[in-house]
């Protein structure tokens, strides 16, 4: 499902800055894959390049060297339009800062991948999926309302149904519980899991809490932007 | 994404920044204001006074008064049918107008229904050709005493008020406009150099020699009786006012009824009856078959003051100047205690008299050149004299053979061309040049007067483009702020599979919305403004005669214009915010706590 060879990620800035004893870059020589239906856990201190990786991976990020192929396409070749329609698709992303529109209602949160999406049909039922996605991380009664009315564990759920939306065979989560406590965290840990069992979605999570890493079927441990474990 | 998506998200999201967008759509709107409310009062002044004044396709020529000597060019002194004829085959030339001044003095009195009292002035009096402004007449009519058809039903014609006619169920007024035609008359004559061109003298009078034949444009209908051209008929009815049907067989033809006054001053009376005399029929007219008196609706045009014998001729039509009509009711009815008129429509169907020949200036003419005729308004046109009357041609061609013989009666003062489209003027007018013909100091003016108005329309469509272009900056920075403000926004969009194309269009779409919207109000506004300043220049200007109720001309493409410079000028200032909000980098912004 996700191939990556020898990718390596330099910040703008970041090379010039090398001889000081800081990172000369935030991936160093990236080599993993993951296989369709896994749950990869990607772990390491701050700083260590784990949202980065998944900003390559996810294709939000193109200024890289290496090779990276996810659900068999070369991102470095995809134009613009088909990487877009490759996250549109195929990828879903959770954020540790959810990343909610505050002037959109929840259920508009979560219909929002069906409006760039390719054909005027798919986005009229979309509400439908829309509704079906919430119920599934136990938000159905909270359609209408305002992200701004919600806790940060239901934020976060939401924000998983809005990646959840167009049915990804690879959601990406960058330390989603990061910013909620440890029952909250837990209950969206467990979304995640029955997406992975029930559905088969790939799930690649980055994390540096311990409880979700051991959740996990494998997990790479980054260090300065090297694999040091995995 | 989808163009219905890309008009979905934008729709739904343009209330959001409502306040940013008012302060960047003020420009768009002042500025599209500007431009429509210049560009439609450009319109509107070009059309509803300078066309009116000077219609654009047509040019009024006459001679040159400096000759070209030396150059071997014959430049013609006259302006007569030959120079007509040649005028007429111009490439581009639909029609040669001609005019003619009176070209001797005369008196007029008349105007006690209008104004009090009977008004005593000199009289100036031109003839132009009927053909060349029939529709300018009936649209000025209809525009000062409304509609031909009013809209009542009748089922008589005494359902239509005095004049007017019950056609199929529906009131027709009474219209005026096309009475303005030469009603025919007859002219005195010693010889023929006493009658117009084309006329020939023969026992007495001016009579159309048949020649070879009847020919002619207006030949339908006509005849060669007994040496004499004249229209054929059944009955009186197919005659003009004036004529009988008279004659038998092949003779029996138009022929103006011969009368004779009681007293050759009652042609001076007001009394309509006197004025009507008795009808002397012709030797051997069979007893009864002509009426007694001239016919209703005619008089008994004497020859000459001195004679009481005559013929019986309608009334001549005439055309006021509306400038007239500003010039009294400003100064005459003031300084001379008149009654002050309302507006135009009290003057049509006025009758009044001129005296050929007499002149408070100058020296009369002698007793035998002086006759009296009478004269009807039956409109008005800003072609017609402006200080003076303006009869058809016909008419005025009459009198100046009978006052001053053929040759002035065969040359014209002015000579309108019309051309069948505005582009063949220049054209024209250089041909015509070497006819000796140059445009008439009012073309001219008429000229200038629309070069001016362009430079002033270009004036002000530059200062609105200014005020766009400033409008466009202001979007620029309101927009460079909304993109920072919503980077989250996009950098989410980015994620969930928009197109950096998506972004840049959604920016653009909402420049365009809000230029599709700051161009409506500005249109909106520039209408409005357009009525306070109509109704500021009606309170200011009273009822000038001729001056348009509405001067502005908002026509599809003025509201289009508008719009369009208003969603260009917000397409510009949105394209490099547009570029910014694409290159919003949605992996730093997203990774962002
Ligand atoms: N936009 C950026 N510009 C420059 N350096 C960055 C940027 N984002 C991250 N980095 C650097 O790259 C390294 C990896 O960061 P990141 O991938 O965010 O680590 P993690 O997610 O594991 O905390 C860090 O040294 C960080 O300082
Ligand atoms: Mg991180």
């Amino acid at each position: 499902m996700i191939r990556v060879e020898h990718l390596v990620k330099t910040y703008p800035g970041q090379a010039a800055e090398a001889e000081d004893g800081r990172l000369p870059s935030a991936l160093r020589d990236v080599s993993l894959s993951v296989a369709r239906g896994e749950f990869l856990a990607v772990v390491g201190r701050s700083g260590s390049g784990k949202t980065t990786l998944l900003n390559v991976v996810g294709g939000l990020d193109r200024a890289w060297t290496g090779r990276v192929e996810v659900a068999g396409q070369d991102l470095a070749r995809l134009p613009d339009r088909d990487l877009s329609l490759l996250r549109n698709r195929t990828l879903g992303f959770v954020f540790q800062a959810f990343h909610l529109l505050p002037h959109l209602t929840i259920l508009e949160n979560v219909t929002l991948p069906a409006w760039f999406g390719t054909s005027d049909r798919d986005r009229g039922e979309a509400e439908g999926r829309a509704r079906e996605a919430l119920e599934r991380v136990g938000l159905g009664n909270r359609a209408s309302d305002r992200p701004t009315r919600l806790s940060a564990g239901e934020r976060q759920r939401v924000a998983v149904a809005r990646a959840l939306l167009n049915r990804p065979a690879i959601l990406l989560c960058d330390e989603p519980t990061g910013n909620l406590d440890a029952s909250t965290g837990a209950a969206v840990l467990d979304i995640f899991l029955e997406l992975n069992r029930r559905d088969g979605t790939t799930l690649v999570i980055a994390t540096h809490e311990p409880r979700v890493s051991e959740a996990a079927g494998r997990r790479i441990v980054l260090e300065a932007g090297r694999m040091v474990e995995g | 994404m989808t163009p219905r998506a890309q008009i979905g998200l934008i729709a739904r999201f343009l209330g959001r920044s409502r306040g940013h967008f008012a302060f960047a759509g003020v420009g768009l709107v002042v500025g599209s204001a500007t431009l429509a409310f210049f560009l439609a009062l450009s319109l509107g002044i070009r059309e509803r006074v300078l066309n009116r004044l000077y219609p654009v396709n047509q040019a009024e020529l006459v001679v040159e008064t400096v000759r070209l000597f030396g150059l071997g060019i014959e430049v013609p002194s006259r302006l007569d049918e030959a120079s007509l004829a040649a005028l007429r085959t111009l490439p581009g030339v639909t029609g040669a107008y001609p005019k003619q001044r009176s070209r001797f003095q005369a008196v007029l009195w008349g105007g006690r229904e209008v104004i009090g009292r009977d008004a005593r002035v000199e009289a100036f009096f031109d003839g132009l050709d009927p053909a060349l402004i029939r529709e300018e007449l009936r649209a000025s009519e209809i525009e000062v005493m409304g509609p031909e058809h009013p809209g009542t039903a009748c089922a008589v014609d005494g359902d239509c008020g005095s004049g007017g006619r019950c056609d199929a169920g529906a009131c027709l007024r009474r219209t005026w406009w096309d009475g303005f035609r030469d009603p025919g008359g007859r002219l005195a004559c010693r010889a023929d150099s006493g009658c117009p061109p084309d006329f020939a003298c023969r026992g007495g009078r001016c009579v159309v020699p048949c020649g070879e034949g009847c020919g002619g444009p207006s030949a339908a209908g006509v005849a060669c009786v007994q040496g004499e051209c004249l229209r054929t008929c059944a009955t009186d009815a197919s005659c003009d006012p004036g004529e009988a049907c008279q004659g038998a067989g092949a003779d029996r033809a138009c022929r103006r009824l011969s009368c004779r006054l009681d007293d050759p001053r009652d042609a001076e009376s007001d009394d309509a009856e006197r004025l009507r005399g008795r009808v002397v029929p012709p030797p051997g007219a069979a007893a009864g078959s002509l009426p007694d008196r001239c016919p209703a609706g005619t008089y008994c045009a004497t020859d000459t003051v001195l004679l009481a014998t005559g013929a019986c001729e309608a009334p001549i039509p005439v055309l006021l100047s509306p400038f007239l009509l500003e010039i009294y009711n400003r100064v005459a009815a003031t300084a001379l205690d008149l009654r002050r008129l309302s507006g135009l429509e009290v003057l049509v169907g006025v009758p009044f008299a001129m005296k050929y020949g007499e002149s408070y200036f100058v020296e009369d003419d002698s007793w035998e050149r002086r006759a009296i005729r009478r004269c009807r308004v039956v409109g008005f046109s800003q072609k017609a004299m402006d200080f003076g009357v303006t009869m058809p041609l016909g008419a005025a061609q009459r009198a100046n053979a009978m006052l001053r013989g053929r040759d002035a009666a065969s040359e014209f003062t002015s000579v309108v061309v019309t051309t069948a489209r505005n582009e063949d003027l220049p054209r024209m007018i250089s041909d015509a040049q070497v006819l000796g013909l140059v445009p008439a100091p009012r073309s001219e003016e008429a000229r200038k007067a629309a070069n001016m108005l362009l430079i002033l329309t270009l004036v002000f469509a530059l200062v609105s483009l200014v005020i766009l272009g400033i409008s466009a900056i202001n979007i620029t920075h309101t927009f460079l702020m909304l993109v920072t403000e919503r980077r989250v926004e996009i950098a989410v969009y980015r994620a969930v599979g928009a197109r950096l194309l998506d972004i840049r269009l959604l920016v653009l779409g909402e420049a365009a919305a809000l230029g599709v919207l700051g161009g409506m109000v500005g249109v909106a506004v520039a209408w409005t403004l357009g009525r306070l300043v109509n109704m500021v220049a009606a309170s200011l200007l009273g009822r000038v005669p001729g001056a348009p109720a509405d001067l502005f001309l908002f026509t599809p493409w003025v509201v289009l214009a508008g719009m369009a410079c208003a969603v260009l000028f917000a397409l510009v200032g949105a394209w490099v915010p547009a570029g910014r909000a694409a290159r919003t980098d949605p992996a730093t912004v997203l990774s962002q706590g």
